[in-house]
């Protein structure tokens, strides 16, 4: 898929671990973990809107278009 | 009260029923046949005796094969769907092979006609359940795409 979730970037950044941020944004961490490694198919704006309130950042900063070879 | 669990186990042990028929019919069709064609008026496409048996055994045991895979098939799929796999690839190929099965009876039985022209009534049924089962694997197959949307959205 040529959008790529930079969700393991930002949680450097704010130096957060994956289980609290599931925790914050309250969904589980297999589904953060399908977020983080692009397995995901489509993300709820209201998952995206926790994550970016949680990671004090803009929708542009966790997803990203990268053109496929 | 009615529920899903008791239709479910309903399926399960008429399932069961059918695959002891199956069993039975193994071994007791040279005995059936003879007894249908002691008692059958139908016209046996000017066969003898002898050779109406072989005709009729041969249909019987060739159609048997694909009974029991499907017999099998609709066992397993019934075991998942008791087990919440409903939406699964399993199910989906399951069920293509249940299609199948009856297709292929449907041929066996279209070929018999050659024989015993009333095997065209079961060719028939059997071609049309081929297509119910295939239209339910095709909507099955929608079905699997949706849930894995709806499992991968986060």
């Amino acid at each position: 898929m040529p959008i790529i979730v930079n969700l393991d970037v930002m949680m450097a950044r704010r130096k957060i671990s994956a289980g609290e941020l599931a925790d914050r944004v309250r969904i589980t961490p297999a589904n953060l973990s399908i977020l983080k490694n692009n397995k995901a198919r489509a993300v709820r704006f209201s998952t995206l809107e926790a994550l970016c309130r949680e990671l004090d950042c803009q929708p542009a900063d966790l997803l990203e278009y990268r053109e496929e070879e | 009260m009615w529920n899903k669990d008791k239709s479910l186990l309903l399926s399960r042990i008429a399932v069961g029923i059918f695959m002891a028929i199956g069993v039975f019919w193994v071994v007791a069709a040279p005995t059936l046949t003879k007894i249908f064609l002691d008692f059958s008026r139908a016209s046996m496409a000017g066969l003898t005796r002898q050779q109406a048996i072989l005709c009729f055994l041969s249909t019987q045991y060739l159609s048997l094969i694909p009974a029991g895979i499907l017999l099998w098939n609709l066992h397993r799929l019934l075991q998942r769907i008791g087990k919440s796999e409903v939406f699964v690839r399993e199910n989906e190929r399951a069920l293509r092979r249940i299609s199948w099965c009856c297709m292929v009876e449907a041929v066996i039985c279209i070929l018999s006609c050659l024989y015993y022209l009333p095997f065209l009534f079961v060719s028939v049924a059997a071609g049309f359940m081929a297509l119910i089962v295939r239209v339910i694997k095709n909507v099955f197959t929608e079905a699997i795409a949706l849930k894995d949307e709806n499992d991968f959205t986060i």
